[in-house]
């Protein structure tokens, strides 16, 4: 696993990708902007973004916001017949 | 055996009902050369890549789930979520990650909090067939970030929020079962029903085969986030889609019970103002509903037994029982045999 899951929870809107960027320090190749700010939980504002895991040490929380991570991003796998095993 | 004439005979088909299918991809051409003409909703199905068709994809896993679902559900309205695209060398499963469905997760909240059209059906089933096959895949127990058993993860939070949301979420059991585990399980057979697979907010499902079996590879309980799963049994190892010889695995176990619960759902969708039709009302009722197998009651292998399509049909209202509010059904375990 190279890349982690953090949370952050904020008091105001939805943060946006260039903000977080901006309070974490965070370089151009340690978030993933495909991923970008999901919001996971809405009664909680709870979002998620995506980071390298070197870099999820500088994701703490701020004033603005509460931080939780590193989160795992384990692969996951069809549970169906396997074609090799003859599972029929 | 599903109880699918009993369904069909009340018009409870599918029809109206969307059934999100977060798998390999769908091809939809394969359902209609075998017999399945479900409505496919394209502009609210998702793919993590814009290279992805859904409903155009390549016959695989996916596919196979659709079908399923299409045995009680003939009718629904497809969304194809491919979020398991990746193949390991040498490797017979498709993967992917968690990531992924995570996104895919968000899209179905933005579908359920969509304003719908007028008379439209809210209902939203979505079928899971996949999963961790060991810890060393995840964070060890214990460690803040961990997935298998921690409520907190993010993953565990958007399944909560969908649940909330209104959604009725499946997933499976796995194939980690003591007897005949798939060789991805390295032999953790116990235990071995992790993070959204066991999460209470969410149905899991075994597998039994047309005799009500249970089929060796399914997982069983307890699970890790809610001790009581499985939920029910569903049946896998028949001849159906066409993809494989024989579906199977719990992975078609699942989207069989989906599709019962999409049958369900057409005459009584959800409605966010009646708590009687909100996700954890519907699973009380199929595991009230489900046929006994294994011991009297709840146990570890079936759950609370056997997908009852039939007893779903003779239903009028959904006020059939005490609703188990908290969505676990701890309050419903009289006897329960322990491994």
């Amino acid at each position: 696993m190279s890349k982690v899951m953090m949370t952050i929870t904020g008091s105001g809107g939805a943060p946006s990708l260039e903000e977080i960027k901006q309070q974490y320090n965070l370089g151009e190749d340690e978030i993933d902007p495909s991923f970008g700010v999901v919001e996971v939980d809405p009664e909680e504002r709870l979002y998620t973004i995506m980071v390298e895991q070197d870099a999820a040490a500088k994701v703490q929380g701020s004033n603005d916001w509460a931080t939780a991570g590193p989160y795992a991003n384990p692969r996951i796998a069809t549970f169906g017949p396997s074609e090799d095993s003859g599972d029929w | 055996m599903l109880g699918v004439a009993q369904l069909h005979d009340r018009d409870m088909d599918g029809t109206g009902v969307l059934v999100a299918i977060v798998d390999t991809g769908i091809n939809v051409a394969h359902l209609n050369t075998h017999g399945k003409q479900p409505v496919f909703d394209a502009a609210r199905s998702w793919a993590p890549r814009p290279e992805l068709a859904p409903g155009a994809m390549p016959v695989g896993h996916g596919t196979m789930c659709a079908y399923d679902v299409c045995i009680a559900a003939p009718r629904c309205t497809l969304l194809d979520l491919p979020v398991l695209q990746r193949r390991p060398p040498g490797g017979s499963l498709m993967e992917g990650l968690l990531s992924d469905a995570l996104l895919a997760y968000r899209h179905l909240l933005d579908v359920m909090q969509a304003s719908g059209r007028l008379g439209e059906a809210r209902s939203l089933v979505v079928n899971n067939s996949w999963g961790m096959y060991h810890p060393s895949w995840d964070f060890p127990v214990g460690h803040p970030g961990n997935y298998s058993d921690n409520f907190d993860h993010p993953f565990n939070r958007i399944v909560a929020s969908l649940d909330r949301a209104g959604a009725d979420i499946l997933f499976a059991a796995g194939n980690c079962g003591q007897d005949c585990p798939s060789d991805a399980c390295q032999d953790v057979t116990t235990r071995a029903i992790y993070g959204a697979n066991s999460h209470p907010q969410v149905l899991c499902v075994a597998g039994v085969d047309v005799a009500k079996g249970r089929v060796g590879y399914s997982t069983a309980g307890p699970g890790r986030l809610s001790r009581w799963k499985p939920d029910l049994a569903g049946y896998t190892h028949f001849r159906g889609s066409g993809v494989y010889p024989a579906d199977g695995g719990t992975s078609a176990a699942t989207p069989v019970v989906a599709g019962a619960i999409a049958a369900f759902r057409t005459r009584f969708p959800f409605d966010p103002s009646d708590p009687t039709t909100h996700p954890a009302a519907v699973r009380a009722l199929l595991t009230k509903t489900a046929e006994a197998a294994g011991t009297v009651g709840y146990d570890f292998e079936y759950g609370w037994g056997v997908v009852n399509g039939r007893g779903l049909a003779q239903l009028d209202s959904l006020r059939a029982g005490p609703i188990d509010m908290d969505g676990d059904d701890r309050s419903k375990v009289a006897a329960v045999s322990t491994p």
